[in-house]
């Protein structure tokens, strides 16, 4: 009787050889990679996967994560590092080690994903062959056991023949838009969906496709960030191997007058390929630009200082230096802006206090240029100076001529977006089609003035009471029958 | 004698019908609620914790009136109801201002169907956990309803959450690929939404694919619905590209 109810998949996995009991002594190459391919459509395998990813990905919630500019940079990564000691004490080692911290870009993150990518691969060419195999040639005959025990079932009492009770109820179930297929001795067997089972190929290909462009993102994405002073003509180059440059001439941002929370942040950017204006916009932080592959994202902004840089009264830097260093000093927040002077061997970094703060050593309108030596960083010398005003060391004169703002430009360029907005499509389209269009079976027999109906599919509520009522349509389908007394 | 019998059911069928009426009554005003709000702001009633607590709300809600339609099963409500309560005296603690949009949040479209696609799913996946504790509860206080149909409703309204979800999830990367020109970037929140959908992952997996039925899979909705509630209130500590106050 079992043997009857067994669903398609079943009669699948038994065509496939058992393994002998005993057999350890020799194993072909074909059979290892059989039993390689095995592991790989497993679905326990496939649960357990999803099971430590899951673990994984918490993981890296719970545990603060250093971001891929932290962990890239030495300086900044040992920092990290060492607030991650002050916290987690001895174990932070260890789960350095274990790669805790960047969970992420991690080697055992990796493996996790590339063995799920496996795992799908394997489900999915093992599952489209018994797809294909259901929905081309599903299996049709059944006894007569078999409409005595299936989950759903049901009889119809009819006074026609059972020539006619089938063809009657054929003709119902094609109208009821049921594919129908004869069996032999008055059986039918009819389905709705039998290509259902699509949707979950779909969406799994669509996971394996989301994977394969976050790889690609990550492989051959450009992604940089470009802090560009706000009005003063100066253009920044973007970049990546092109002839960009982005030039601000102007930044605003706006607050909510009575909170204090951001409106608005708005740039005026002018994009240029070598010497021509190719877009100007305003770009804001859900208005991107975009032209050529590319687009620049609104991301921060802060303090920039106009200064002038002389040595021996020949004039050696002059513009915007961008304050986007933030550290503390004497206890108090302030922001750094550094000037490459190359000809002199030179580094002035321009700091400020961070807006709002009161700073013990320097005032309101006030910055100190620290001299480094650009070899090593040594200190070599430093002054404050007033706004509008010049300071001199030996036959070096420095001007802070006025305070502006500077615009933070996110740049993007990332090939893989386009393919992980296919995949978002096929997963959802995958989806969709694996709950709406779930495949429903019904076999009918004609036999001794009676119509027997059953489904052997899995228990579902839904299907339950499309079934009931296909029962109870088929009542209506023949003339009542007369009683025998 | 037979009145003796009969009366104390009737009663009991009047409370229920009562508390059928009161959660009706709730979702009206929670309905009118938000929709003041959003008349008055011109967006979805998501820009702070205390519309997102009251949308949540009406999410859940709105999923345990269409499951009682569909199920006829008013005792989900003993579940249900507490979470959708205690999310009101939650959204009530936080501001309840109205407040302009921060600049990541302009945009309204995005705004709306992102964060609504996480109320429906959210309010489903209360109703999945409703149904499992129910399921795990069975053998100690003997419910008149079978055992069977409170797996059947965890399942269905799994199999609602975790479309809905992958929907909200989809929508946010293309969110942040507009504004920040990145899909993903593990934000604390997207990489806690994506545990979330991880769990309810695993659980239609192991229901479809491996017959997981009655405990086991009564215990993942479970963790599913703590990973619904841990991404939510993320936002107090896990700070991130997702705190907007």
């Amino acid at each position: 009787m079992n043997d009857q109810l067994k669903t398609d998949t079943d009669f699948v996995q038994e065509s496939t050889p058992a393994t002998e009991a005993g057999d350890y002594t020799e194993v072909s190459i074909g059979e290892f990679f059989r039993r390689i391919y095995q592991v790989t459509y497993s679905k326990t395998v496939g649960l357990i996967i999803i099971l430590i990813l899951t673990a994984y990905v918490l993981l890296g919630v719970l545990i603060p994560q250093a971001s891929s500019g932290v962990w890239n940079d030495i300086q900044a990564r040992e920092n990290f590092l060492d607030a991650m000691q002050n916290r987690f004490r001895g174990l932070a080692a260890l789960m350095n080690f274990l790669g805790l911290f960047n969970v992420f870009t991690s080697i055992g993150f990796m493996v996790v994903m590339g063995a799920l990518t496996i795992s799908i691969l394997g489900c999915t060419t093992h599952r489209i062959p018994q797809l294909w195999q259901r929905y081309k040639h599903p299996r049709i005959q059944v006894s007569d056991r078999f409409f005595a025990a299936a989950r759903y079932r049901g009889q119809v009492e009819t006074a026609a023949s059972d020539e006619q009770t089938i063809a009657v109820a054929k003709a119902k179930l094609k109208a009821a838009r049921y594919r129908v297929l004869d069996g032999e001795r008055n059986l039918v067997y009819a389905d709705k969906f039998s290509w259902g089972g699509i949707g979950t190929v779909i969406a799994h290909l669509a996971f394996i496709l989301i994977i394969a462009a976050y790889v690609i993102t990550s492989l051959t994405g450009y992604e940089a960030v470009i802090n560009i002073p706000a009005g003063g003509g100066k253009q920044i180059p973007v970049g990546a191997g092109t002839d960009y440059t982005l030039e601000a001439t102007s930044f605003d941002a706006s607050f909510d007058p009575e909170t204090g929370r951001p409106t608005d942040y708005v740039s005026n950017l002018i994009l240029r390929a070598g010497d021509q204006i190719v877009k100007e916009q305003q770009v804001r932080v859900n208005t991107p630009l975009n032209y050529g592959g590319f687009s620049f994202h609104q991301g921060s902004y802060g303090n920039a200082l106009d200064i002038t840089i002389s040595s021996k009264n020949a004039e050696v830097f002059s513009g915007v230096v961008v304050q986007s260093w933030p550290g503390t000093w004497m206890g108090e927040a302030i922001v750094v802006g550094t000037v490459e002077l190359p000809t002199l061997g030179l580094l002035v970094d321009v700091i400020s206090p961070r807006s709002g703060v009161v700073h013990p050593a320097l005032k309101a309108g006030q910055v100190m240029f620290v001299i480094l030596q650009a070899s090593d960083g040594a200190q070599l010398n430093q002054i404050t100076v007033d706004h509008g005003q010049t300071g001199k060391i030996g036959d070096m004169s420095l001007t802070f001529d006025r305070e502006g703002a500077y615009t933070g430009i996110m740049v993007r360029n990332d090939p893989g977006s386009i393919w992980m907005g296919i995949a978002s499509i096929l997963l959802v389209a995958g989806m969709m089609i694996t709950f709406l269009c779930r495949p429903k079976r019904v076999w009918m027999r004609a036999q001794d003035g009676v119509l027997m109906i059953a489904s052997p599919d899995k228990e579902d509520s839904g299907f339950r009471r499309e079934f009931t009522e296909l029962l109870s349509h088929a009542q209506t389908w023949f003339e009542p029958v007369r009683s025998k007394k | 004698m037979t009145t003796t019998t009969t009366t104390p059911a009737k009663s009991a069928v009047n409370v229920a019908s009562f508390t059928t009426a009161f959660t009706i009554i709730a979702f009206v005003l929670v309905t009118a609620y938000l929709g003041m709000r959003m008349a008055i702001t011109g967006h979805g009633p998501f820009s702070n914790q205390h519309e997102f607590a009251v949308a949540f709300t009406w999410g859940i809600l709105a999923a345990y009136l269409v499951a009682l339609w569909r199920y006829k099963v008013r005792m989900l409500a003993l579940l249900v109801l507490p979470v959708a309560a205690g999310l009101l005296v939650y959204a009530f603690q936080m501001g309840t201002e109205v407040q302009s949009l921060v600049p990541a949040l302009q945009d309204k479209l995005l705004l709306t169907i992102h964060v609504g696609f996480a109320v429906l799913s959210y309010g489903a996946a209360c109703v999945s956990f409703g149904a499992a504790v129910l399921y795990l509860l069975h053998p100690v206080f003997k419910f008149k309803l079978s055992r069977e149909t409170f797996d059947e409703i965890g399942y269905k309204a799994a199999v609602v959450t975790f479309p809905l979800m992958t929907i909200m999830i989809l929508l946010g990367a293309l969110w942040a690929q507009t504004a920040w020109g990145r899909y993903w970037g593990w934000d604390p929140k997207e990489t806690a939404a994506l545990v979330t959908w991880l769990v309810y992952g695993a659980f239609l997996h192991a229901r479809i694919a491996r017959g997981w039925r009655g405990t086991r899979s009564a215990v993942l909705l479970i963790v599913g619905f703590a990973a619904v509630m841990f991404a939510y209130f993320g936002n107090h500590f896990f700070g991130g590209l997702h705190s907007y106050g």
